[in-house]
């Protein structure tokens, strides 16, 4: 593989951390995932050794996922298993005032320093005595006790990929009072409750330390026997690996987007993984990690004064060269003309004509979630094309088939050909 | 047995006449509804203005969402079930569902080289397509109101910021803004006429001709339907640069004057809406009512017009009425009032109206109604056609003879607007007509009105208040306004109903009616009335309560009269900045807004609840 290597700007934490599935990486379907579920709450309300037990058996009945499932052992000070942690692509937490001795405490710090995805439930927010400050730290927001039973819940946005097949979603169990400690795009809330004392989060995403992080503030032992919370549970497995979630339609907004012409694409896969697309520009500009976009600022109603839509995530991949494919003489800039796009299954193919020679650029999420890949097809007799990204930050491209050259790659493609060029933003760790 | 035969009577009175209700969406629906559209099978399709169209099955009524992520779609033309182009932003989109799912997959820009930058303004209405495949849409101008500089980098195709004559507040600093435009089914783009502004209504006479509704503002004396030839130059100057050959030194307010061409109706701001948007043929062979072949427009208040075009000296002209919303008497209207924002309208197969209504643009609410026909004929004016000494009127009821002989039951006052670059223009020239004759035919179904002066260049407005049908009832909408461009003898006024202002001439302070400077409160409270129901009626309503979301309820909050003369007659005179609230200080004279500031505090204001204030919680 040759690649491109450019200054990785902003990138931050995001690079430092990996999923061991990411290691697994090949063209076909990623290996299944590694799921620990950290048990550690006996309430009879909650009794999370049952309750987690029955969600490992559901989880891997319905989803490639395995699980083990590490429950404490006397008072909490230490569990059965807490080395599964390290072995996990990612966890669900649902524990409650623990006080884990140090050198269990230590494995669950590393864990949650390590950038793998977290599922937080319900008292996970109070889950160590001794680490206190996890909420804010992690969770993103300060807890503050019960709320009192919720009327109804609302899905701020609901085709979030993690909402995917649970907007059915029903309680009239106690809620949580929160105080949010980050503001979007660092955390997004996804669904509210309201009761008489207003309007809570219940559950939200946010990231630490690279993690994506899901808190489901629910938890209940009629929750368990709920498909709508069920499925929530599971599309938060795949979405903290950025993995595509089962059922999750691509999202597609044309809109108006900063550092882009105007009507650029904003669009959205199923894993969390968005990009913006530049149909006069021809090519895509930039990717951000995390939530898709607030268009409020696009939608101002009577203020008129519009705004570019809002990222609800990191940019983790830009480039800004005028025209990046050419063909014939990579010098010369040359005319683009949008066609329109197709929508697939958690991908968009672009149709655009490149001084009259069609091509379809099909963009979509590498199966691990650890980037992005896009295949360029040619309606054009044998040719030499040239992708040149112009000023690159944050992650690396790379072209398995492509000659470095001025600046870009080139390829060599026979008519009727292809090649294919991959943005990926997060690294295997050794 | 009296009491019986009353009710028998009334019954056969034939007076209600159209029922409007409320559609129901989809509660995942999201955005006002920008467009409306029936596929040739019947399947209702619609647009949002937060870019989703959906599809309702005509059997089953169930929704489903074909298409979402478009920008700002505003016009629809449904091919079928599988096919629909939008009208959205940056081109057409035929959106195609090639799987069979139900959900478009296949998205195909046509069209889109136009201007296009972030400016919130730049619309793109639309979408009719003709006989030949040809589509027709009309673009807006960039507004200056967002008072942001427009970004070269972030702009498609040429700029060019020098404004036109004199700066305006809407411009066409990009490529075919203000241009109504035609679209090749090839993608090869037309440009026809230029001068639109806001040209919220795109529509196609059955033999493929183009009107154009366009919305009042600089250089739009008025809002109305303009019939769009190629070459032409409809008005406002922003756009004429694009023109091909364009000189800036050539170019005049006169000369400009001399080729505009106006609307073939006036919409006389007030009577006739604020916000004028599609207009839609009755093409449903009756079963709409009487008024076959006329145009109905919905109004951004809560307003449908029905104009009757005719040809006179080979151009279209005509006359508009309310149709609903001025005088919904249960007695004309039953079920629902009409909600405002509704500028979308298409008849349904079943021969229904369907209107699209979307908040956002200035109160109103989003939503679907539509108006059904209960096969009775409303009292109204069916048509008003031009002859060569006056009028012809037709009615859709005999009418009862002795009322319709007298000349004195058709008041006829003409008027005309200013062309300049100031919003609106005050009706001047103003002038009552006396008619001289009157010719009853057709055993009281029509009549014919002889003039004592008849010119072209002038809005002629009919109040028929007077007449009664042989049964007795008054008309349901007893005025109306015929806009003579030209005369049947083929006499053509330059600029349409305007004219250029005389040097010096245009202070509001000369046009005062007398009324209007009286210091006794009765006259200049009634004078004030009669300027509300011009001016402020279509927004705030007869009942002072304004509409929802938008235009404030005089009724319902107190704080707005609460408000001091000085602050209030300032709101007036120069509107209310983010809100809908225009600026009025060019179309209504000082004397106008002290008069119908007493018809606000006499007609809403209220003295007890000042005293209730006071009091302590």
């Amino acid at each position: 593989m040759r690649r491109v290597l450019l200054p990785l700007l902003g990138l931050g934490a995001v690079l430092a951390a990996l999923p061991r599935a990411a290691l697994a990486q090949t063209a076909g379907s990623p290996a299944p995932l590694r799921i620990c579920l950290l048990s550690g709450n006996e309430e009879p309300i909650y009794r999370s050794n049952e309750n987690l037990a029955a969600l490992k058996t559901w989880l891997e009945a319905n989803h490639p996922f395995t699980c083990e499932l590490v429950r404490p052992v006397g008072d909490g000070a230490r569990f059965d298993d807490i080395d599964a942690l390290a072995r996990a692509d990612a966890a669900v937490i649902f524990v409650r005032r623990k006080t884990p001795d140090a050198e269990t405490l230590a494995a669950i710090r590393k864990f949650f320093s390590s950038g793998r995805g977290v599922v937080a439930l319900r008292t996970a927010s109070h889950a160590w005595q001794n680490w206190p400050e996890f909420d804010v730290e992690v969770l993103g927001a300060k807890y503050g006790s019960h709320s009192g039973a919720a009327d109804s819940l609302r899905f701020v946005d609901p085709d979030h990929p993690l909402l995917a097949g649970a907007l059915d979603l029903l309680t009239h169990n106690d809620i949580y009072r929160y105080e949010l400690r980050r503001q979007p795009p660092a955390l997004q809330v996804l669904l509210e409750g309201d009761n008489a004392k207003g309007s809570h989060p219940v559950a939200w995403t946010t990231e630490h330390h690279g993690a994506r992080i899901f808190y489901l503030g629910l938890g209940h032992n009629e929750e368990f026997a709920k498909p709508a919370f069920l499925r929530l549970i599971a599309n938060g497995l795949f979405w903290v690996n950025r993995r595509a979630v089962p059922g999750a339609e691509l999202r597609v907004e044309r809109t108006y987007m900063a550092d882009a012409a105007p009507s650029a694409f904003a669009i959205g896969f199923a894993n969390g993984v968005s990009f913006c697309y530049d149909p006069v520009r021809g090519g895509l500009n930039y990717v951000w990690d995390g939530g898709f976009v607030n268009l409020a600022p696009v939608r101002p109603g009577m203020g008129k004064l519009i705004q570019p839509a809002g990222l609800l995530g990191a940019v983790v991949y830009r480039e800004r060269g005028a025209a990046p494919l050419r063909h014939g003489d990579p010098a010369r800039v040359p005319l683009v003309q949008f066609q329109g796009y197709r929508v697939g299954d958690n991908l968009i193919e672009f149709h655009y004509t490149l001084d009259g020679a069609t091509v379809r650029e099909e963009i979509r999420p590498r199966p691990n979630g650890d980037g992005l890949t896009r295949r360029f097809r040619f309606d054009a007799p044998a040719a030499s094309w040239w992708y040149l990204p112009g000023p690159q930050e944050g992650a690396p491209l790379s072209a398995p088939a492509g000659q470095p050259e001025a600046g870009g790659f080139r390829f060599d493609v026979a008519a009727g050909g292809e090649f294919t060029l991959e943005i990926i933003f997060r690294k295997a760790d050794a | 047995m009296k009491k019986l035969v009353v009710f028998f009577a009334l019954l056969d009175a034939a007076l209600a006449a159209y029922r409007i209700e409320t559609v129901p969406l989809p509660s995942s629906l999201r955005g006002g509804i920008s467009a409306v559209a029936f596929t040739p099978q019947g399947t209702l399709v619609l647009a949002t203005r937060y870019g989703e169209i959906w599809m309702q099955a005509p059997a089953t009524k169930a929704w489903r969402r074909f298409a979402r992520g478009l920008n700002e779609p505003l016009g629809l033309h449904a091919e079928s079930e599988s096919v629909v182009y939008a009208a959205h932003r940056p081109e057409i989109l035929r959106a195609a569902d090639t799987d069979g799912d139900g959900r478009a997959d296949d998205f195909q820009a046509l069209g889109g080289n136009w201007g296009l930058t972030h400016n919130y303004h730049e619309f793109f209405f639309g979408l009719r397509r003709d006989r030949r495949g040809n589509f027709y849409g009309a673009l807006s101008l960039e507004s200056t109101g967002d008072k942001a500089r427009i970004d070269p980098a972030q702009t498609r195709g040429p700029l060019d910021t020098n404004p036109v004559l004199t700066p305006s507040f809407h411009r066409s600093e990009t490529r075919y803004r203000g241009w109504a435009v035609q679209i090749a089914p090839d993608g090869e783009l037309v440009p026809l006429a230029s001068g639109l502004r806001q040209p919220n209504g795109v529509g196609l006479s059955p033999d493929d001709e183009l009107f154009v509704t366009d919305n009042q503002g600089d250089w739009k004396a008025a809002c109305g339907l303009i019939h769009v030839e190629r070459g032409d130059f409809l008005g406002h100057t922003s756009s004429v640069k694009w023109e091909p050959g364009y000189r800036a030194e050539d170019v005049t307010v006169e000369s400009l004057w001399r080729r505009c061409k106006g609307p073939a109706v006036v919409f006389p701001y007030g009577p006739m809406g604020v916000s004028a948007g599609e207009p839609v043929w009755d093409l449903t062979g009756g079963r709409f009512g009487p008024f076959g072949g006329q145009v109905f427009v919905g109004d951004f208040t809560s307003l449908i017009m029905r104009v009757a075009l005719e040809k006179v000296a080979r151009a279209w002209q005509g006359a508009v009425f309310a149709f609903l919303g001025r005088n919904d008497l249960p007695a004309y209207v039953e079920g629902e009032r009409l909600t405002p924002g509704g500028t979308r309208l298409a008849f349904a197969p079943d021969g229904s109206l369907y209107i699209g209504q979307t908040g956002g643009w200035g109160g109103g609410a989003d939503g679907l109604q539509r108006v059904t026909w209960d096969g009775r004929a409303p009292p109204e004016v069916l048509a008003m056609t031009l002859t060569a000494r006056g009028f012809a009127l037709t009615f859709t009821h005999p009418m009862d003879p002795a009322t319709l002989a007298r000349p004195e039951n058709y008041e006829f006052d003409r008027f005309r607007f200013y062309y300049h670059a100031i919003y609106g223009s005050p009706w001047i020239d103003e002038a009552r007509v006396a008619v001289q004759e009157v010719k009853v035919e057709a055993e009281g179904r029509r009549v014919e009105l002889a003039l004592a002066d008849l010119q072209p260049g002038f809005v002629y407005q009919l109040s028929v208040t007077a007449l009664r049908t042989a049964r007795g009832e008054p008309l349901a909408n007893p005025t109306g306004y015929y806009t003579v461009n030209r005369l049947r003898s083929g006499e053509v006024a330059i600029g349409g109903t305007t004219r250029l202002p005389r040097p010096g001439e245009f202070t509001l302070e000369t046009r005062d009616a007398p009324a209007e400077r009286t210091e006794t409160t009765e006259a200049l409270v009634a004078a004030g009335e009669k300027v509300y129901r011009l001016y402020c009626v279509a927004c705030h309503q007869a009942s002072g309560r304004g509409l929802p979301g938008g235009a404030a309820s005089f009724v319902d909050d107190k704080s707005r009269l609460a408000q001091s003369d000085e602050q209030l007659l300032q709101s007036i005179a120069k509107g209310i900045d983010g809100k809908g609230m225009p600026a009025f200080a060019a179309s209504v004279s000082p004397g106008q807004r002290r008069a119908v500031l007493a018809y606000l505090r006499a007609a809403f204001g209220d003295k007890t609840n000042a005293k209730d204030a006071d009091k302590p919680e």
